[in-house]
C-alpha cells in the first residue's frame, strides 16, 4: 500500500450488500465534515450519540444516512458495550441493525475511550451493567485490544503499519505478541500479504543492560520458532535500520525486515504515538487510527487529528469490520 | 551571514555559521580523537579543518589512519597523529590528552561509546563533573520554528529520578551554547494520563515542581504531554492542555532510550530533519559521529560540539 487513500479502493472492491453501521460518540465540527464524507463514498450510515438539536443538524448534512441515540450520560458503558458487541445501533425498537464499527468523535474525551478499551480488555464487568450480567452467569469475555496506526510515509512511498500508539502502555513479551497478531490481521485487511515486522530498539544489538533489546530478541526468535504465518518478525531493529535499506546495508543488517518494514511494533505508547505525531502534525501526512481487537472497530482519531485522518479511520474502521480480528488472551 | 551571537540559534545553518564565527574570532577547537582510524569520522574531520572549525589531534593506528586518507583522497598532513593500535588504549590517551587541557572536544571513532564513555567518567581523569553523560539530538525539523531538541536517545537506558535531573541540567549546558536563555522542555507522556506509570507520574511532578518553586532553575519544565501538544498550543487546547511550553518547546525530555531514540530518528529518516548530537555532562562534551549520518549531519554535530566546548571555556573563565 503506498498511500492512506487505497483503502477506498479495497472498501470498493468489497461485497457490499447490506450497509454497514457505524456508532458514533458525540461528534464535533470536523468529525461531522468526516461523516458527511464517508456518507457520500461509502456504504455507511451512522447513528450517533449526541444531543437532539445536533443530531437534527448533522441529519440535515448527512441526509438519512443518520440515526439519533440521543444523548447518553455514561459514554465509557455505552462504548465498552459497543466494543463487546453487546449494543446494537437500533433505539429501543431495534429498528437498525448490528453494529459493525464505532468512531470516537471530538467530543467523546480520549480518558473516556481509554476506561472503556481498558475495561473490555480487562473482562471485567462493565459498570452499571449489572442488570445484564448476572454475576452468577459467566464471566464477561476477554478480549485483547490494541491501537494500531497507518501512517503514509511519502518519504518512503509507502504506508506503514504501527502499533500500539494509545491503549497497551508499557506492554511485555506476551502482550506484544498479542499486538502483532492485530497487526497482522490490519495487515490482512490492507492486502499485506507476507508482512514484515519489525520490533523497535534504540539499537540493532542485544544488551542485556537494555531490556527492550532483550525482550525484542526473544520475540523475534518465538515468532521464528513457531511460525504459523506468512509474517517475517525481526528485532531488535532501530527505526533507519528497519525501514532504510541503505542504513540496513551499511550497517550489516540482515534478513527479510531490516530496510523494509511494513510493521513497527514499539516498546511504548511513547514510541509509536510520539512518530504519529510527529508525522501528523509537522508534516500532515495522511494516517488513521484504530484500535482493534473488540468485536467491532473503533475509529479514534486524535484531537490533533485533521477532517481527513478522522476520515481515514472511519474508513480503516469500515474495512477491519468485515475481518474476523482475533482474540487473543 | 554571521548571525547576531545573542540571538538564539534556530536553524542548522545558524549552527554551522556559528561555529565557523567562533573559529575566526580565534576559537578554533581542538579536538582529541579516540581511534581515528574510522572513514566517516576522518572525513567529517577533514571537512571542518577546512572550515577552520575544527584542529584535530588523532589517537589510533597510524598505518590504518594513512591508508584511509590514500584511500578518500584526505590530506593526512594536516591532521597529528598520535599511534596506538589498540582501539581501546588510543581511546584513553585522548581522553587523557583533553583531560591536560590539551583538547576541547572528544571524538568518538572506531571504538565503542561504552569505552569512551568509562574512560571520560574514570576517576583517573577530572573529566566527571557528575554522574550521569547523557546524550542530546538537536533537530532542525521542516515545519518547526526552532531548533528542536530530544534526550536521552543515546546513553542512558531508563533513567532514575536523579539522572532525570542530570539530563536536564546537562540539556541546558547545549540551550546555553545555543543562545538558549529560558529553553521550555516537555516531558513526552502518552495522550492519556491513565497510561502513565504511577511511579513515572510522580517522578513528572517532582521534576516540574523543582523547577517551578527555584529549587532547580534555567528552564521551564512541564507535561508529560504527547508530542502533538508539545508541538502546537492550538492541538494542546483541543485536549484541555494549557501550558507554558506548548507550540514553542526547545526540548523533549523523553523518559526511555528507545522513545528519544526512535521519535527523532522517525523525524531524521521520514521528514529530512538535520541532525546534530552530542554528549554533555563531563567537563569537555564528547561528539559522535555514525557511518550513517550525512555529511550535513557530522558537520553539524562537529559544530554542535564546538559551541558547546566553547560555552564550557566561557563559563570557567
Amino acid at each position: 500500500m503506498k498511500t492512506v487513500n487505497e483503502i477506498l479502493s479495497l472498501l470498493a472492491g468489497r461485497d457490499t450488500r447490506d450497509k454497514l453501521t457505524g456508532v458514533v460518540f458525540f461528534p464535533g465540527e470536523d468529525t461531522v465534515l468526516a461523516l458527511k464524507k464517508a456518507a457520500s463514498l461509502l456504504p455507511v450510515e451512522f447513528a450517533i450519540y449526541a444531543s437532539a438539536s445536533i443530531v437534527q443538524e448533522i441529519e440535515t448534512q448527512l441526509g438519512n444516512a443518520c440515526h439519533e441515540f440521543g444523548q447518553t450520560k455514561d459514554p465509557v458503558r455505552e462504548l465498552s458495550q459497543c466494543l463487546l458487541g453487546k449494543r446494537s445501533t437500533g433505539k429501543a425498537s431495534g429498528d437498525f441493525g448490528p453494529c459493525h464499527f464505532v468512531v470516537r468523535g471530538d467530543f467523546l474525551s480520549l480518558d473516556d475511550a481509554y476506561q472503556a478499551i481498558s475495561l473490555v480488555g480487562s473482562g471485567q464487568d462493565i459498570p452499571g451493567a449489572a442488570s445484564e450480567v448476572s454475576p452468577a452467569g459467566p464471566k464477561p469475555e476477554r478480549l485483547f485490544l490494541s491501537h494500531v496506526a497507518l501512517l503514509e510515509a511519502a518519504a518512503l512511498a509507502r504506508v506503514l503499519v504501527m502499533s500500539d500508539g494509545f491503549v497497551n502502555p508499557r506492554p511485555d513479551i506476551r502482550t506484544r505478541l498479542a499486538i502483532i497478531g492485530n497487526c497482522l490481521s490490519v495487515c490482512k485487511a490492507i492486502g499485506i500479504s507476507a508482512p514484515r515486522v519489525a520490533l523497535l530498539a534504540a539499537v540493532e544489538q542485544v544488551y542485556p543492560g537494555m531490556p527492550v533489546t532483550v525482550e525484542s530478541a526473544e520475540i523475534a526468535n518465538i515468532c521464528k520458532a513457531g511460525k504459523t504465518t506468512r509474517a517475517h518478525v525481526d528485532g531488535p531493529l532501530s527505526f533507519d535500520v528497519a525501514l532504510v535499506e541503505q542504513v540496513a546495508k551499511e550497517k550489516g543488517a540482515t534478513g527479510e525486515v531490516a530496510g523494509n518494514a511494513d510493521v513497527l511494533v514499539g516498546s511504548s505508547i511513547e514510541v509509536i504515538n510520539g512518530i504519529y505525531m510527529a508525522q501528523t502534525v509537522l508534516a500532515g501526512a495522511n494516517a488513521a487510527s484504530v484500535v482493534v481487537g473488540g468485536k467491532a472497530p473503533l475509529a479514534l482519531p486524535f484531537p490533533s487529528d485533521c477532517v481527513d485522518n478522522i476520515f481515514f479511520s472511519i474508513c480503516l474502521a469500515c474495512l477491519l469490520s468485515s475481518h474476523d480480528l482475533p482474540s487473543v488472551a | 551571514m554571521i548571525t547576531d551571537m545573542k540571538e538564539p540559534i534556530r536553524r542548522a545553518s545558524e549552527l554551522i555559521e556559528r561555529a565557523r564565527a567562533l573559529a575566526k574570532g580565534g576559537k578554533r577547537q581542538r579536538i582529541a580523537v579516540a581511534a581515528a582510524q574510522d572513514p566517516d569520522v576522518l572525513d567529517a574531520l577533514s571537512e571542518a579543518f577546512e572550515e577552520g572549525v575544527a584542529e584535530p589531534h588523532l589517537f589510533g593506528d597510524r598505518d590504518k589512519i594513512l591508508a584511509i586518507c590514500r584511500e578518500l583522497s584526505l590530506d593526512a598532513s594536516r591532521f597529528s597523529i598520535s599511534h596506538f593500535s589498540d582501539p581501546g588504549e588510543a581511546a584513553r590517551e585522548a581522553v587523557a590528552f583533553a583531560d591536560a587541557g590539551e583538547a576541547d572536544i572528544i571524538m568518538k571513532g572506531f571504538v565503542s561509546s561504552s569505552v569512551i564513555m568509562k574512560a571520560v567518567l574514570s576517576k583517573e581523569f577530572t573529566l566527571r563533573r557528575s554522574d550521569t553523560l547523557s546524550h542530546v539530538a538537536v533537530l532542525d525539523v521542516p515545519g518547526y520554528h526552532k531548533l528542536l531538541s530530544f534526550t536521552d536517545g543515546g546513553v542512558v537506558v531508563r533513567p532514575s529520578f536523579d539522572q532525570r535531573v542530570d539530563i536536564v541540567r546537562n540539556y541546558l549546558s547545549v540551550a546555553g551554547a545555543l543562545g538558549i536563555q529560558l529553553p521550555k522542555i516537555a516531558i513526552l507522556g502518552t495522550p492519556v494520563a491513565a497510561a502513565l506509570a504511577a511511579d513515572v507520574q510522580a517522578e513528572n511532578s517532582r521534576l516540574i515542581s523543582m523547577f517551578r518553586t527555584g529549587e532547580l532553575r534555567g528552564a521551564i519544565v512541564d507535561g508529560p504531554m504527547s508530542l502533538d501538544c508539545a508541538l502546537s498550543e492550538r492541538i494542546a487546547s483541543r485536549y484541555g492542555v494549557r501550558s507554558p511550553v506548548s507550540g514553542d518547546v526547545d526540548a523533549i525530555l523523553v523518559n526511555a532510550i528507545e522513545e528519544c531514540n526512535v521519535v527523532a530518528k522517525s523525524l531524521i529518516v521520514l521528514l529530512g530533519a538535520i541532525f546534530a548530537g552530542v554528549v554533555v555532562g563531563a567537563r569537555l562534551p564528547v561528539s559522535l559521529v555514525s557511518r550513517t549520518d550525512t555529511r550535513q549531519n557530522k558537520k553539524a554535530s562537529i559544530a554542535l560540539a564546538s559551541l558547546v566546548a566553547a560555552s564550557v571555556d566561557r563559563a570557567s573563565t
